[in-house]
């Protein structure tokens, strides 16, 4: 399986101070399956409580090495497409399992998916 | 790992002379040696990988590693030694799509290892604790897109093994268990297991095989990548002037021995003048 589409998510909201939960998923990744170096993933971006896209937010994307413990050097370029997509252009430095780390509006809201690199 | 590598070369080494010191410093010394300065050579190549599944499967990455390692070491008592290593690599990684390379310094080892030989038992308990300091570059100083001038984990870390080693006639062996925490962008836990064999061949030669299995747990505890790994290693040396050594290793293209990471396959030269 050249990545893992189910949404994970991170945190869930308790007050208005803390951040809100997201569901991202891996819409598509060029290449497919995706493959240490340059990729070029898109995700889909919904609030959890409503389903509603994201829209109109600033987007920062991590790509994070869990079973290293380490991230890329290069932080992601993210670019939106509209409708609760955004594009991301980055190089995975590594085979194995990456998990994408999804912030918007400096920790409004947070969620992850997990990718397995060829 | 290191470790692991020089810890048998001195195991190996130990039943033609004194019996039962090892390291977990580069510069292992036996019971009758006062100090060493040495020089060890290591090349490393990495085609496949265990998945998270555990499977082994074709990287899409080729990775070829070429590192030296300076290392010295003295000891002031019967049960007590300390060593440093400096090492230095350069890195070739390709995929279908790009190609980089990088080097450099990497990070710095300090050691101190503690014996207590029994010469009732003739087996030898030992203890280390090692440091290991962020003089290589780190993914976060790293440029290159496939990481290969990454040459360091970029924080502190400390490690231990408890270890115990006996020769029994031309048969020396031991059993270790490690740890090493350090620390990257995040906390990462490594304990292993380890194993060896050995035997003397003939005055001044040794052989030996090892086993090892190795986990690396992020903090707080989640998934772990994994590797087992077996290696053989030919030993020769004098007593006092000098010992040198030839290995090579390999984790094991076994499924479910690994988890998440490369498989590597990997070779070296060393020697140390002896005093």
């Amino acid at each position: 399986m050249a990545y893992i589409g189910s949404m994970f998510t991170l945190l869930l909201f308790a007050c208005s101070s803390e951040p809100a939960e997201l569901d991202v998923m891996l819409h598509t990744i060029d290449p497919d399956p995706p493959v240490a170096g340059d990729v070029v993933a898109t995700l889909h971006l919904s609030w959890a409580d409503d389903g509603e896209p994201v829209t109109d937010a600033e987007v920062h994307v991590t790509p994070w090495m869990t079973a290293h413990g380490h991230g890329i050097d290069t932080p992601p370029e993210v670019a939106e497409l509209g409708d609760g997509q955004y594009e991301a252009d980055f190089a995975f430095s590594m085979p194995g399992t990456w998990e994408l780390q999804v912030d918007v509006d400096d920790g409004a809201g947070q969620g992850s998916v997990e990718v397995e690199v060829e | 790992m290191t470790w692991l590598l020089l810890a048998l070369t001195g195991q190996a080494r130990a039943s033609a002379c004194c019996v039962g010191s090892t390291s977990s410093t580069p510069a292992r010394l036996g019971r009758c040696e006062r100090a060493s300065a040495g020089l060890m050579v290591s090349g490393t190549q990495s085609q496949l990988r265990y998945d998270s599944q555990g499977r082994v499967v074709t990287s899409s990455m080729t990775s070829q590693e070429l590192s030296t390692l300076l290392f010295g070491g003295w000891r002031w008592s019967r049960w007590g030694q300390v060593g440093l290593s400096l090492p230095a690599q350069m890195a070739w990684r390709s995929t279908d799509l790009q190609a980089s390379q990088g080097g450099g310094l990497a990070d710095l080892h300090l050691g101190v290892v503690l014996e207590t030989p029994s010469e009732r038992t003739g087996a030898s308990p030992m203890m280390s604790l090692g440091f290991r300091l962020p003089t290589g570059r780190s993914w976060e100083q790293a440029s290159s897109p496939l990481g290969a001038d990454i040459t360091g984990r970029g924080g502190l870390g400390v490690s231990t093994a408890l270890g115990l080693e006996r020769s029994d006639g031309a048969w020396p062996w031991g059993l270790w268990a490690s740890a090493e925490l350090d620390r990257d962008h995040a906390w990462q836990l490594s304990p292993e297991i380890s194993a060896s064999l050995g035997r003397s061949l003939s005055p001044g030669w040794t052989a030996s095989t090892a086993l090892s299995h190795q986990r690396s747990f992020p903090l707080p505890l989640s998934s772990a990548a994994a590797r087992t790994r077996a290696s053989l290693q030919l030993v020769h040396g004098r007593q006092l002037r000098y010992r040198t050594w030839v290995s090579v290793g390999s984790d094991l293209p076994l499924g479910h021995l690994g988890r998440d990471r490369a498989l590597e396959h990997s070779a070296s030269l060393g020697y140390a003048r002896l005093f």
